[in-house]
């Protein structure tokens, strides 16, 4: 009994505290709205398509409150969107922006989480119906980018403008509509809509021809036999549909929601895609396209335009959604891309050729016309001008485009210093029978690795970035994230073609600023005489493993939860040592340090036994074609010198240079040529003389 | 009153170099009209210019704001058409066609209109040929006529039999070879307007763009009629009913090369030289591009004229020439 009720007791006392945390947390949610739309008192269910807060004072609407991966989902690094919580007030003024989340890596890395949110608070005041612009203000409004991150910035200028245009637009705001103009698409309102719904409100268009019509027709232009003459006149021919599909109202009732999103993902801003559909005797598209390329039977007709329809614009429709629809013999997609020239909230029409022979050598041609014009329900009034001009600009350069060309200047230094790189390893030899230079071409090449490659522009590749590669593939591969940083994109490429001929080596001797780092300042420990501990070869040998371990557990956390496989990364010192010069929260910096000092007694003790991202390049270092590091007959067996002065104890006692672990620094090779002090050529050398003497 | 006298279509047509004089009953009609109660139908009138021709466009409809926004599409309709006709734009299709010797995925006009030109080709026995743009190079450059060997040559580039008409590419079997499309592309544009604005529901309609066609009523609530102008014949009227019909004049005098009008832009295939001047020759036709091409072969070819409006399905035509009789067939 008494236990009974104690136990009543506790589910109360469960009930009451999952009360007030559940309030508590709406209460929350309730103050973050409040700093982004100052001076509201009530806020509403979050509700419409895109979906948004409304928000009052007192009974009075004041303006809406958003999250913007709600909004739109934004396509971040990490396939994982950022999100910003955004107040809009009736005049399209931004009143607030908070940053509620981020898993970018490139921010991860780069950026600390209180200069992500200072740079989205400048959006506070700003005024979406008019042009925003990133960089220096040219008299207009204007945010200033994040230095060091301006492809971060403007990941997240992009996503605030966008989903408070988009919010603005879809309410109706009179601003965001402004006046007079061009028209604009409706891209975003769905309604379910059936076919004969579609065709009987005009947003799909039909012309339809009987055999009778077409054999008159052809008869007029002089042909003498056509197929349609054989068939009983009133009978069906062609019935033509045509319908643009750019709107969603129209496009996901005919093509289904998620096949017209990705068509718009997948096309340039601006494109105009026409469905075309026929049912009847004669085919519109013919079967010469396939061959020539070319859509001979029809042509698109906007005003003074005249637009041939090609099987590089052509797109196959899986299936026919929208309900009610009639057996269609055939249908396509075309996407006109914006150079096209076709607007799409004009008139326009179909033109289709129906073909018939004369008696005379020669085809005789008539043509039939399917006038479009869009219903106005899927156009929105134009807004002002200077923002019509901003989206077109903005929207013509992909983001990755133009974080190539903000960083063009680097990328040219960067490949400079690969072409450099490539040229010490191909003069390997020359280069190693010179100690005193390959120690000078050694500490520059490190040098140039840690203070501009790593603290300068900040490139040092991460475990993080494979492991973002890995989440892409998981939801919709797109190379565009991996694009958005150039440098970072050169040098995996650059690595991953060196793994073929140098195995990991490239990399983590070369081009990891953590790993030069470590090797620069172990360096200066040795010339300080700082005792090098020699870790036994055994044990050595069962500490490697280690590393492989880490690389897996984070590649079993990726598959899982994103975000806590990014936490899990921060085994990596490389965002603590590199990215962030150190300059962050105390535990971060002393794991870092930790690291290092053990790198003063143990050369590269993070790379011999921890760096997860060497695992991953050590993998599939057996594939290497070539083996370009020599070796004499004697070494391991006896001689011991190499495998004693390598920097991460590579070589096997029995004298192999393990693959796995090289990071091909050259020492070994510089032994294999040092005439004075390499045992295999001193023997040489004094056998050599005495065979030739002994001859008569 | 908005409509009566002044609808008189006149004015240097640049290749018929005459006038229509008179279109429709005037006044009496209308006025005839009125008596019997019906108010008078609201005329709009458009004028212009299509591919270096004078255009006009009358139109019978109640509802002004429809029939300008019908005009307004014609006029873009006229435009588009002319660059793919013009041999006076550089970029058009038929100026490129002309200069690569081949026109990649030509557009439906162009087809159409080629074929047409195939078709006319083989209607007169080749008299009507497309290919005489390399001869009338020659003319427009010699002053006195071009000399015997160049003409030899300008001939030897001559024969529509040598346009491969490919629905993917357009092309010419024989480098140097040229078309001039300006003894139907008139007809073909007077063409698409008409049937433009019919389709647009306005069907009583006088189009005027380069060669006359005439649908539905016209302002006496008969069929459209029009006064044709010969050289020939300086004394009367020639009358023209069009009754959902285009007719078409060819006169070399329309665009003279030399001054005594000897040497114009008519030429013939075979011979490389001009008809007389001032003979001239007005076809009747269901559509204007018929009109427009046997309008054109009736010039070089007056002797065959009734066998020709036969085959070709023409109504009627009109020839005329100094000192010989006036000549109605059909």
């Amino acid at each position: 009994m008494q236990c009974l009720r104690s136990r009543k007791y506790i589910v109360a006392i469960l009930i009451a505290v999952a009360f007030v945390l559940l309030n508590g947390a709406g209460r929350a949610a309730d103050d973050a709205r409040r700093a982004v739309l100052p001076g509201a008192d009530r806020f509403g269910a979050s509700e419409g398509v895109p979906p948004a807060t409304p928000t009052f004072r007192g009974e009075e609407r004041v303006g809406w409150v958003f999250s913007t991966r709600e909004v739109a989902s934004g396509g971040g690094y990490s396939a994982r969107p950022l999100d910003v919580l955004v107040g809009l007030d009736l005049g399209c003024r931004i009143t607030g922006a908070e940053l509620l989340e981020q898993h970018e890596p490139i921010l991860v890395l780069g950026i600390s989480g209180d200069t992500l949110a200072s740079f989205v608070r400048q959006y506070a005041g700003l005024d979406v119906a008019h042009r925003i612009a990133i960089g220096p203000a040219a008299g207009g409004q204007a945010v200033q980018a994040i230095s060091h991150a301006t492809i971060s910035s403007y990941a997240l200028h992009d996503i605030i403008l966008g989903a408070a245009r988009a919010v603005a637009r879809s309410r109706g705001l009179p601003c965001a509509l402004g006046g007079g103009g061009a028209a604009r698409l409706d891209l975003d309102s769905f309604e379910p809509e059936g076919w004969e719904e579609l065709r009987a409100a005009g947003s799909i268009g039909r012309l339809m021809i009987t055999a009778g019509e077409a054999a008159e027709a052809l008869r007029r232009a002089g042909a003498t036999n056509s197929a349609s003459a054989t068939l009983p006149p009133e009978s069906n021919y062609v019935a033509l549909y045509a319908a643009l599909a750019t709107p969603a109202q129209i496009g996901a009732n005919l093509l289904g929601r998620a096949e017209h999103a990705r068509l718009l993902a997948e096309a340039a801003p601006g494109s105009s895609f026409i469905f075309l559909a026929g049912e009847g005797a004669y085919s519109f598209k013919g079967t010469a396209w396939v061959r020539t390329g070319t859509f001979e039977r029809i042509q698109l007709v906007q005003a003074e335009r005249t637009i041939a329809l090609t099987a590089t614009e052509h797109r196959p429709v899986a299936r026919l959604r929208a309900a009610g629809a009639p057996e269609l013999r055939e249908t396509a997609l075309f996407l006109l891309p914006p150079e096209a020239g076709f607007d799409p909230g004009r008139p326009w029409r179909l033109d289709l050729a129906i073909a018939g022979h004369r008696a005379e050598a020669g085809a005789a041609l008539a043509v039939f016309a399917l006038p479009y014009t869009l219903p106005r329900r899927h156009l929105l009034p134009a807004p002002p001008s200077s923002e019509a001009a901003e989206t077109g600009e903005e929207a013509a350069v992909p983001l990755w485009r133009r974080a190539w060309a903000a960083q063009s200047g680097r990328l040219a230094v960067l490949a400079l210093a690969l072409v450099a790189l490539c040229t010490v390893l191909m003069l390997q030899n020359p280069l190693s029978r010179r100690p005193p230079l390959w120690r000078a071409v050694r500490v520059t090449g490190l040098a140039f690795t840690l203070v501009w490659l790593g603290w300068y522009a900040g490139a040092q590749l991460s475990i993080v970035n494979l492991l973002s590669f890995i989440a892409a593939l998981r939801t919709g591969f797109s190379w565009e994230p991996f694009l958005l940083d150039p440098l970072g994109f050169v040098l995996w490429a650059f690595v991953a073609v060196s793994l073929l001929f140098w195995g990991r080596g490239i990399f983590c001797g070369w081009l990891c600023p953590f790993g030069a780092l470590q090797e620069l300042l172990n360096l200066g420990a040795r010339r300080l005489g700082m005792p090098q501990l020699a870790i036994p070869f055994a044990v050595h040998e069962r500490l490697w493993p280690v590393k492989y371990i880490i690389f897996l557990g984070l590649l079993g956390l990726a598959l899982g939860p994103t975000a806590l496989a990014f936490m899990a990364a921060e085994v990596e010192p490389f965002k603590t040592a590199i990215i962030l010069r150190f300059v962050r929260s105390p535990p971060f910096v002393a794991y870092a340090f930790a690291l290092l000092l053990a790198g003063l007694f143990v050369e590269r003790f993070f790379c011999r036994y921890l760096c997860p991202l060497g695992a991953a390049l050590a993998l599939p270092a057996r594939l290497g074609i070539f083996q370009w590091l020599r070796r004499h007959r004697q070494c391991g067996a006896p001689c011991q010198l190499c495998a004693v002065s390598c920097p991460v104890q590579a070589i096997h006692p029995e004298g192999r240079i393990n693959p796995n672990e090289c990071i091909t620094c050259l020492k070994c090779q510089t032994l294999y040529h040092d005439e004075r002090r390499c045992p295999a050529l001193r023997l040489r050398q004094k056998t050599q003389p005495a065979g030739r003497g002994g001859l008569p | 009153m908005t409509q009566g006298r002044a609808i008189v279509l006149s004015g240097p047509l640049r290749r018929r170099a005459l006038g229509i004089l008179a279109v429709g009953g005037g006044l009496g009609g209308s006025a005839a009209l009125q008596e019997r109660g019906r108010p008078p139908t609201p005329v709009q009138e458009w004028r212009g210019a299509a591919l270096g021709a004078e255009a006009h466009i009358l139109l019978l409809h109640p509802d002004p704001a429809k029939a300008r926004l019908a005009l307004g599409a014609v006029v873009a309709e006229i435009e588009r058409l002319e660059s793919e006709f013009s041999l006076f734009r550089a970029d058009s299709a038929l100026s490129r066609l002309n200069r690569d010797g081949c026109l990649p995925r030509p557009s439906l006009d162009m087809r159409q209109l080629v074929a047409e030109a195939l078709r006319l080709g083989d209607l007169t026995e080749g008299v009507f040929d497309v290919t005489v743009q390399p001869l009338w190079r020659l003319h427009a450059r010699y002053a006195d006529g071009p000399p015997p060997a160049k003409l030899a040559a300008g001939l030897a580039l001559v024969g529509y039999r040598h346009i491969d008409l490919g629905a993917a590419i357009l092309r010419f079997a024989r480098p140097g070879m040229a078309i001039t499309l300006n003894g139907i592309a008139q007809g073909y544009i007077t063409d698409r307007v008409t049937d433009m604005l019919r389709d647009a529901g306005l069907p009583d309609v006088l189009v005027d763009v380069g060669e006359l066609r005439g649908t539905g009523r016209g302002l006496d609530g008969h069929p459209w009629r029009v006064g044709l102008e010969h050289p020939a014949v300086r004394d009367r009227n020639l009358e023209v009913s069009l009754a959902d019909a285009a007719v078409a004049t060819s006169c070399g005098r329309g665009t003279p090369f030399s001054a005594d009008a000897c040497r114009h832009h008519i030429l013939d295939p075979c011979t490389g030289l001009c008809p007389p001047a001032d003979r001239a020759a007005s076809v009747t036709a269901p559509n204007a591009t018929l009109a427009d091409g046997l309008a054109t072969a009736l010039v070089l070819l007056p002797h065959q004229a009734t066998s020709l409006v036969r085959r070709a399905g023409a109504v009627d035509a009109i020839l005329s020439e100094p000192g010989l009789p006036l000549q109605r067939v059909g």
